[in-house]
């Protein structure tokens, strides 16, 4: 989690891609980049080593070198307290990941969210395969539980396609992905725009595409982790914004109620 | 409710700041969430009307007028209130993961790394918990079966292989559906590892058993049970997993 170990101070938003993606390769490689010189780094990444050398600057280092003791020693202090991954480190991951998402969420995008969901409006939910159509299946589940109506699940990309063509503007798509960049499901997000739909993305805090072109957007931590080529990326947090969301949503339509009654 | 709208003297207003006077007292609870520009879209009106409007009141702008409605609102009704939802649901979720028996996890890997069938059943809202266990345990190369039926869970329990194990995740875990198959189950020394919402009969499950129950309070309206502290179970066994496999090929 490299907001954590990195302990940013300054707002993801005023990096620049190119050093999103330095960011992202240090949160990828932190053990490597310690035994680097900043010229290897820079050629690894494909970037000139002055890019690195302001990446560093913006992050509060004198330049590559303290960067690298940070790490280091960053590393030195997290070997001296897991010794043994026990259950009481995952406890710990697993709080900090809430923790995070928890202060990313935002009400004003849940509350409109909530608010176009309640006007029955057709609402298609895309299912790209995978893990991830779990997450799907219970959004899906408790929004009908929730008593919404016009809940629709394309359970394949040519489906989607093929609904985003003949449907009028205006109708609900909702896009799930960890990453945010999954090609097909990024590529039926852009369609759904730029066909006059209603984009609601969730996806993970990292900078991604799905969440930029989207009307609306609910973001997670999100740590990619796969065996072999299988996903295996945790999807606890996507179940939990989507569990807060129909909380926020039920709570939402309680307070349409009550102003109708009253 | 009572709210400081109430005493407006409406005379003084013009027309279109009365429109958004009644829009005020239409839409209490959520005036708070909506943006000044959402509004104006909504009323047809200019934001400087709106602001305008705030500063008749004696607010110095609409940002203020939200804050003394949000106030208000945390006093008078706290049902309604959604802003209080995220830290609620986190809080209960942080106290759930302190209370984690680190022994039972680790007993429940142990079983997993050392029972040749993995079963995992669950239907309806206690499928999702179930399919992420399967589909996380398969990515990471431990081969299990997912049944959603219990017509296929009372048949496959009459011909369990030794040395097998079976996961159950339920909301109640009715004792007359269950009896039987948990009778058959045991008759074939078949391991049960059940995970349930809410409190399970005890005279179900063998002293053999691995038992958790998750707690998880319905939400009043609907009555829905959102499986999250299952989930989070499921999480737990999967890190740990991981991490001892992890450590096993290296």
């Amino acid at each position: 989690m490299f907001p954590l170990k990195l302990n940013l101070n300054i707002p993801l938003n005023s990096l620049s891609n190119k050093e999103l993606n330095i960011l992202q390769y240090i949160h990828d490689n932190e053990d490597r980049i310690s035994i680097m010189s900043i010229q290897t780094f820079a050629k690894e990444i494909n970037y000139s080593t002055s890019t690195v050398l302001r990446f560093c600057r913006k992050l509060g280092f004198s330049g590559f070198p303290e960067l690298k003791f940070f790490l280091r020693r960053q590393e030195e202090e997290s070997s001296k307290n897991v010794t043994n991954y026990s259950v009481q480190s995952i406890k710990k991951s697993i709080i900090t990941d809430l923790e995070g998402t928890t202060s990313l969420m935002n009400t004003e995008d849940l509350f409109q969210i909530a608010k176009l969901l309640s006007s029955n409006t057709p609402v298609y939910i895309h299912s790209p395969a995978g893990l991830t159509d779990i997450s799907v299946d219970y959004l899906e589940s408790m929004l009908f539980i929730s008593g919404c109506q016009n809940i629709y699940k394309s359970p394949a990309a040519k489906m989607t396609h093929h609904y985003i063509q003949t449907l009028d503007k205006g109708n609900i798509f909702i896009f799930i992905s960890s990453s945010g960049k999954f090609e097909s499901t990024l590529n039926l997000a852009k369609e759904a725009k730029l066909h006059g739909m209603i984009v609601i993305s969730i996806s993970s805090i990292e900078n991604n595409d799905l969440a930029e072109i989207s009307n609306y957007n609910i973001r997670f931590f999100s740590k990619k982790t796969e065996n072999e080529g299988a996903d295996s990326t945790s999807r606890f947090c996507t179940f939990f914004v989507l569990s807060v969301f129909i909380e926020f949503f039920n709570e939402y339509k309680k307070g349409i109620d009550h102003e109708i009654i009253s | 409710m009572k709210s400081f709208l109430d005493t407006v003297d409406v005379n003084n207003l013009t027309s279109s700041e009365q429109i958004i006077y009644q829009y005020f007292k239409d839409h209490l609870n959520n005036i708070v969430y909506l943006s000044l520009s959402d509004i104006c879209k909504e009323l047809y009106v200019s934001n400087a009307t709106v602001i305008r409007f705030s500063q008749k009141l004696g607010f110095k702008g609409f940002n203020e007028l939200k804050f003394q409605l949000k106030n208000e609102l945390n006093l008078t009704n706290k049902s309604t209130n959604a802003w209080d939802t995220i830290p609620h649901r986190t809080s209960i979720l942080k106290d759930f993961i302190d209370n984690i028996d680190d022994k039972i996890i680790e007993q429940i890997c142990s079983e997993i790394k050392n029972h040749k069938s993995i079963y995992i059943y669950g239907r309806n809202m206690s499928s999702l918990p179930a399919k992420y266990l399967q589909s996380m345990l398969n990515t990471m190369d431990i081969p299990c079966i997912y049944i959603d039926w219990i017509d296929f869970l009372s048949a496959l329990s009459k011909s369990f292989p030794d040395n097998a194990v079976l996961f159950i995740f339920t909301n109640y875990g009715d004792k007359s559906i269950y009896e039987p198959i948990v009778k058959q189950c045991h008759e074939r020394h078949v391991k049960i590892i059940w995970i349930s919402s809410t409190d399970l009969d005890s005279s179900l499950l063998s002293s053999n058993d691995i038992y958790i129950s998750t707690h998880e309070a319905k939400l009043e309206t609907p009555p829905l049970l959102t499986k999250l502290t299952s989930f989070l179970l499921v999480q737990f066994i999967i890190e740990y997993l991981r991490h001892n496999i992890d450590k096993q090929g290296a």
